[in-house]
């Protein structure tokens, strides 16, 4: 183990991974170990809110701990050298370890869900071509011998040729012994592959948090293969608000925000298609969906109307692009299209859901959810569809929990409480070091009915799980170390998430005049609400009362959109369709959300633990 | 006539509204003062107040003690003679308060209006999206001792430094306080907005504004 030294130069070393840094003045311990590459969370996005950067100096002089970290910390962490990396300013040559908690990865990315199946019509038609062999008798160019080719096996099917594939026309013609395989798109020829090589797309669910690719064969639908990654943009703030203000009015920001997001599609996508011996030049087609504020950061369009009332997007679709203009790795002149958002924070990620769960299709009244930071909800009733996105907080995804943290190994993904002992599962059953969303809502739950906590989210001191702590009651669900615990702020938190949910479904009902007992069906969409005990979220009344049987937990369904939008130039039509016919509501301004809200914040009255 | 006023007093404290409102119109029915009632209410408010602070009621029973409150005062308010309002003189101060442009939350806001008022201060509360310079008016128009900013949003944080900023080039900011509040205001905010102080919470809130006017807790 290197030994730190403080001569000169302050040096920094991260355990641990054993990265070296060298802090420039001022830099803070998160913006280094950004910058050297050692991962650090940060769901604030660095301005001391959370608790998610926590790191400790096991070696070398301890800065002072900055005000907040004075409040944040009780003095004997303190003196054990722990501080938060985003208020520390190192001043000498130190070690610092890096805990696990804080260097976890979000392991559920998930990108499965059910697969569905569309008969493939995608948007691009491949022809294998034998070109003629130029000779002095034939003037006519390496591109006009293309085009010809291609119009041999169906007349009028090419004009043009686009300039990338001139580029490499006569070299790849020539190496290919003039059989080549042309990919045309609206009578251009956008891509040339050598014959026989399947034609791929890619389909991304882009979000504020993870990214899911899916590799599809264009040809045959099927998906070839999957991956999750982290938004890298995520170090800039957890939320779609925080990116915004690190954004706004900073060109250069705004500029790296759609960089690191294509770098990382980039790599993803070339790790795929090496896993599967694929050529990333023959993705000749693309399809993201993204909340609104993510579809602007992709665009590099500015956010600094995005995020303040009336909140004006630059705009709602685009035409498709091509990956060239984005900057993506891939067949440069393959199509990018960018699913439409509807309006306000709901974005193209939505439309993907509703087209990922058929909604156009839909006959029975319908509520469906992907639950987060910002929860999206629509209504789906009598062919027409409403929505809206309620602002749930970071709550149910762990952030703004004293304890809580992503769903990593080692977070608690689900607690029951029976009789006197409370049950702990963690993620892949390692030793609990944090609680993650789908816990929250467990423990609410399981803690309600036990008794422990009140129909008013008070925690009954008098309750044997119940510990002081300055003059506050919290629930311990585990005495090792770290300690666990669930305070009265933490409730509080869980109350406004649940409640602004229950309140976003009550004002969609409202709006088409109907009650919960009408709905058939909530579906809930997301990695979220795969992982989630519906019954828990029902005893807290986040959602109403209706027979579990009617609540389907049908994974990642905006990811199943974008893939049938990829496949099928049909189902994009229904996608454009659905985001322009949907009703949405703005529930900044209005009262009786509001009044909804304060009332959805209280636990319902429970018969036999389930909601009267 | 003391058992109906603890009577009353328990009922707006423990969220009974019908009875609450019942008994109201019983005790004003046979002649009880309607200033002393206001002023019975304004004892339940202050433990609804210490509940809140104590962590036993939440938003809701604010909520449901302000509504149950407004409604006792429409009922009450007629009653009371011309010219014997009473209220008034036992303010401490004036705050102006508002939701600074851009922000609509007003959750918060109320809460601490509300809990400035039944602590005996004159609140003027500008509402939501408050451009700054109805801020600067309002400050001319009422001579407030305290400015208190709400905001929720990150992105609000700016529009706190533009109203300070505005305060400060309107030449008023020598005979007032600023503080500022709201979701994830914290020091660090306060050294961005310029602000005097931050409150985290309603009591806080009511802690620095008597601080500043200088009345014992
Ligand atoms: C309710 C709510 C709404 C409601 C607001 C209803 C209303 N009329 O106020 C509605 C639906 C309208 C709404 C809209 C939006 N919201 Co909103 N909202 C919330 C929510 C769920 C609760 C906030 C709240 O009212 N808390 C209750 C109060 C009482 O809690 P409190 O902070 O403890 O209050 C105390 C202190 O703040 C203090 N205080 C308050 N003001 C002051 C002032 C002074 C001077 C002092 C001393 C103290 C003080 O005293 C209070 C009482 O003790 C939060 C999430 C959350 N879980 O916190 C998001 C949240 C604040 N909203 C958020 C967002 C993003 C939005 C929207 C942009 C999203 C959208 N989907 O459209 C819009 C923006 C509207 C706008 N321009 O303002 C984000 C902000 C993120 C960020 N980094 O900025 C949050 C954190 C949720 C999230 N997505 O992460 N929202």
């Amino acid at each position: 183990m290197p030994k730190v030294k403080d001569i000169g130069e302050v040096s920094l070393i991260f355990e641990p991974q054993e990265v070296f840094a060298h802090p420039q003045a001022q830099e803070s311990l998160l913006s280094t170990a950004h910058r050297v590459g050692v991962k650090i969370n940060s769901c604030c996005g660095g301005r001391g809110i959370c608790k998610s950067c926590v790191i400790r100096y096991v070696e070398g002089e301890v800065p002072p701990p900055s005000a907040q970290d004075n409040h944040f910390f009780s003095r004997t962490k303190l003196a054990k050298g722990w501080r938060r990396a985003c208020q520390t300013v190192p001043q000498h040559s130190a070690r610092i370890n890096v805990p696990k908690r804080t260097r976890s990865q979000a392991s559920r990315l998930f990108v499965g869900g059910e697969d569905i199946w569309v008969h493939p019509e995608p948007l691009t038609k491949s022809v294998e071509l034998l070109l003629a062999e130029p000779s002095f008798e034939d003037h006519t160019s390496d591109a006009q011998r293309l085009i010809e080719a291609a119009n041999n096996v169906a007349d009028g099917i090419c004009e043009f040729v686009d300039l990338s594939v001139l580029q490499i026309l006569p070299i790849f013609v020539r190496q290919q012994n003039r059989q080549v395989q042309a990919i045309i798109r609206e009578k251009k020829i956008i891509a040339l592959l050598p014959i026989k090589t399947h034609t791929l797309g890619l389909a991304i669910d882009l979000g504020t948090t993870n990214i899911a690719l899916l590799l599809v064969d264009l040809h045959t639908g099927s998906t070839l293969g999957s991956c999750g990654i982290e938004n890298q943009q995520c170090k800039y703030g957890a939320d779609v608000i925080a990116r915004i203000s690190h954004a706004k009015g900073k060109p250069e920001v705004l500029l790296s925000m759609q960089q690191v997001v294509v770098a990382a599609i980039n790599q993803a996508a070339h790790e795929l298609c090496a896993e599967h011996a694929l050529d990333p030049g023959a993705i000749v087609d693309m399809v993201v969906a993204g909340n609104t504020v993510m579809h602007h950061f992709l665009l590099g369009l500015p956010v600094d109307q995005l995020g303040v009332a009336p909140f004006t997007a630059v705009t709602r679709t685009t035409e498709d692009l091509t990956a060239k203009q984005l900057g993506f790795d891939i067949a440069p002149a393959a199509g990018v299209h960018v699913m439409h958002n509807i309006a306000g924070f709901v974005g193209g990620d939505h439309s993907a859901l509703l087209l990922g769960i058929r909604a156009d299709q839909e006959q029975r009244t319908v509520i469906a959810l992907d639950i987060g930071t910002n929860t999206e909800i629509s209504l789906i009733h009598k062919g027409q569809i409403y929505c809206l996105s309620s602002p749930s907080g970071p709550a149910l995804e762990g952030g703004n929990i004293h304890c809580g943290m992503r769903a990593a190994e080692g977070a608690i993904e689900s607690v029951s409480v029976s009789g006197e002992t409370v049950q702990l599962q963690t993620i892949d059953g390692a030793d609990p070091i944090g609680i993650c969303g789908s816990a929250v809502l467990d423990i609410a739950a399981e803690f309600y009915k036990a008794g422990a906590i009140n129909f008013r989210g008070q925690i009954n001191e008098a309750s044997s799980f119940a510990v002081q702590r300055d003059g506050m009651a919290e629930l311990r669900l585990s005495k090792a170390e770290p300690e666990l615990v669930f305070t009265q702020a933490d409730v509080r938190n869980l109350q406004l998430a649940k409640g602004a949910i229950r309140a976003g479904i009550e004002l969609l009902l409202q709006q088409a005049g109907l009650e919960a007992q009408m709905l058939d069906r909530i579906i809930i969409a997301g990695a979220f609400g795969m992982y989630i005990r519906p019954e828990s979220a029902i005893a807290i009344g986040m959602l109403p009362n209706l027979p579990i049987t009617s609540i389907e937990q049908v994974g990642n369904a905006a990811g199943i959109g974008v893939k049938l939008a990829l496949l099928s130039e049909p189902m994009r039509e229904t996608a454009k369709r659905l985001a322009a016919n949907s009703i949405y509501f703005e529930q900044a301004g209005n009262k009786s959300f509001m009044k909804s809200f304060i009332r959805q914040l209280n636990f319902p009255v429970l018969v036999e633990g389930r909601q009267r | 006539m003391s058992d109906q006023k603890s009577q009353l007093i328990d009922h707006i404290v423990e969220m009974r509204e019908d009875e609450a409102l019942s008994l109201t119109h019983k005790m004003l029915d046979a002649g009880y003062d309607p200033l002393q009632l206001l002023a019975h209410c304004r004892d339940a408010m202050d433990q609804v107040g210490k509940r809140f602070e104590t962590q036993e009621y939440f938003l809701p029973e604010l909520m449901m003690a302000g509504d149950m409150l407004s409604q006792i005062s429409d009922i009450a308010k007629p009653l009371i003679n011309k010219g014997e309002t009473g209220e008034q003189a036992s303010t401490h101060g004036t705050v102006v308060i508002g939701t600074v442009n851009g922000d609509l939350h007003d959750i918060g806001k109320d809460i601490v209006t509300f809990m400035l008022e039944i602590n005996g201060f004159k609140v003027i509360d500008l509402g939501i999206d408050v451009p700054v310079s109805d801020f600067v008016e309002a400050i001319q128009e009422h001579n407030p001792q305290v400015v208190g900013l709400s905001g929720f949003l990150t992105l609000a944080f700016d529009a706190m430094k533009q109203t300070v900023d505005a305060i400060e080039a309107a030449d008023l900011r020598g005979q007032l306080k600023i503080m500022i509040g709201g979701g994830q205001v914290d020091e660090s905010i306060k050294v961005h907005t310029g602000a005097d102080a931050f409150g985290k919470n309603a009591m806080d809130a009511v802690n620095l504004c008597r601080d500043w006017v200088g009345v014992a807790a």
